[in-house]
């Protein structure tokens, strides 16, 4: 369980110092509004989409953080090409998760924050439904052993010989 | 089954913690704007540039040279200042485009070498008719309008930090003729 602890803490702390790492970039450009936009709308995305493969797997899929960091870096993309002076902006670029016009939604950032802790939600009351649903399979399977005479003995409590 | 109960509880917890982090952040990120900026920041600095052959520019108020596209840049004053920290961009930028610098006051800069034109805006009648919109403090605007060789204004941003914008200028003038 501490082991668990300690490797999704390091996806948290590894997504997290990036994403801070792209806050300083986009703030040393005077562009704090796009990285919270990109963020949002990125994340978002990434949300729903790992909503709906727990739901439909019914486990949990694995490396959560960096669906939410590729997520956001698809967002970006056209901010990557116009750093590097690729190219500027261009109505097709809203294939990046409306990179173009995700920026004139009503009530710009705080309407993508909204969005953002709702995907959240979703994705966490699907884990949590997962969770349960997995946890009644493994109930009933502990009553059918018990109904035909096996004991059943908690995982990580067999003795050693 | 007792060690294997679980409640929304860290849910709900992980939910609120980063509802109020991300909040208070995206908060705290729009209180320190720069009272120059847009107010509605969608529109500062878009990256994109205008369709072709609508937005005219003033041609005889700014003497445009027919065949050349043009820089125009808002400040409010340039005392004591330089147009752009760069100077190596400046004249960069002077060789791609005639740059043409507004102000209300008629002010000049330090240095004046590679600048086209000086032009007085009074009462702000230039920045409306090219389209500028109001800062935030709701003063002169701060910022810089691209046109064309056309006349046609092909970009406008607000952009209080025009100075070290001349790459961003070069890469939008790239497509504009």
């Amino acid at each position: 369980m501490s082991y668990r602890v300690f490797q999704v803490s390091w996806d948290v702390a590894l997504f997290a110092i990036a994403e801070v790492l792209l806050y300083l970039s986009y703030q040393q450009h005077d562009a704090r509004f796009h990285w919270f936009l990109h963020f949002f709308v990125g994340t978002s995305a990434a949300m729903v989409v790992l909503t709906i493969l727990t739901y439909g797997f019914n486990r949990t899929i694995p490396f959560s953080m960096l669906w939410l960091l590729l997520g956001h870096a698809m967002a970006m993309f056209p901010d990557i090409l116009w750093n590097l002076q690729v190219l500027p902006h261009q109505p097709w670029m809203d294939v990046f998760l409306l990179h173009v016009s995700s920026h004139f939604t009503p009530g710009r950032n705080w309407t993508w924050y909204v969005i953002f802790m709702i995907s959240l939600g979703l994705y966490l009351f699907a884990r949590r439904e997962m969770e349960l649903r997995s946890d009644c399979s493994l109930h009933n399977r502990e009553k059918i052993f018990e109904r035909h005479g096996h004991h059943v003995v908690p995982e990580g409590t067999e003795e050693k010989s | 089954m007792e060690g294997r109960k679980h409640t929304a509880q860290p849910y709900v917890a992980i939910w609120l913690t980063v509802a109020i982090v991300v909040g208070s952040w995206l908060g705290f990120a729009e209180f320190q704007r720069n009272a120059l900026s847009d107010p509605d920041q969608a529109w500062e600095r878009t990256g994109m540039l205008l369709p072709p052959l609508t937005y005219e520019a003033p041609t005889s108020q700014l003497e445009l040279r027919p065949g050349h596209r043009a820089i125009l840049v808002f400040a409010r004053t340039l005392n004591n200042r330089y147009v752009f920290h760069d100077l190596v961009d400046q004249s960069d930028l002077t060789r791609l485009a005639d740059l043409i610098v507004v102000t209300p006051d008629g002010s000049r800069p330090l240095i004046e070498h590679g600048i086209r034109r000086f032009v007085t805006d009074h009462d702000g009648s230039l920045a409306r008719q090219v389209g500028l919109r109001r800062p935030i403090d709701g003063g002169p605007p701060v910022g810089y309008v691209l046109v064309d060789s056309q006349a046609f204004v092909r970009f406008r941003t607000l952009d209080p930090g025009f100075g070290q914008r001349a790459w961003e200028i070069k890469l939008l003038l790239s497509g504009i003729p």
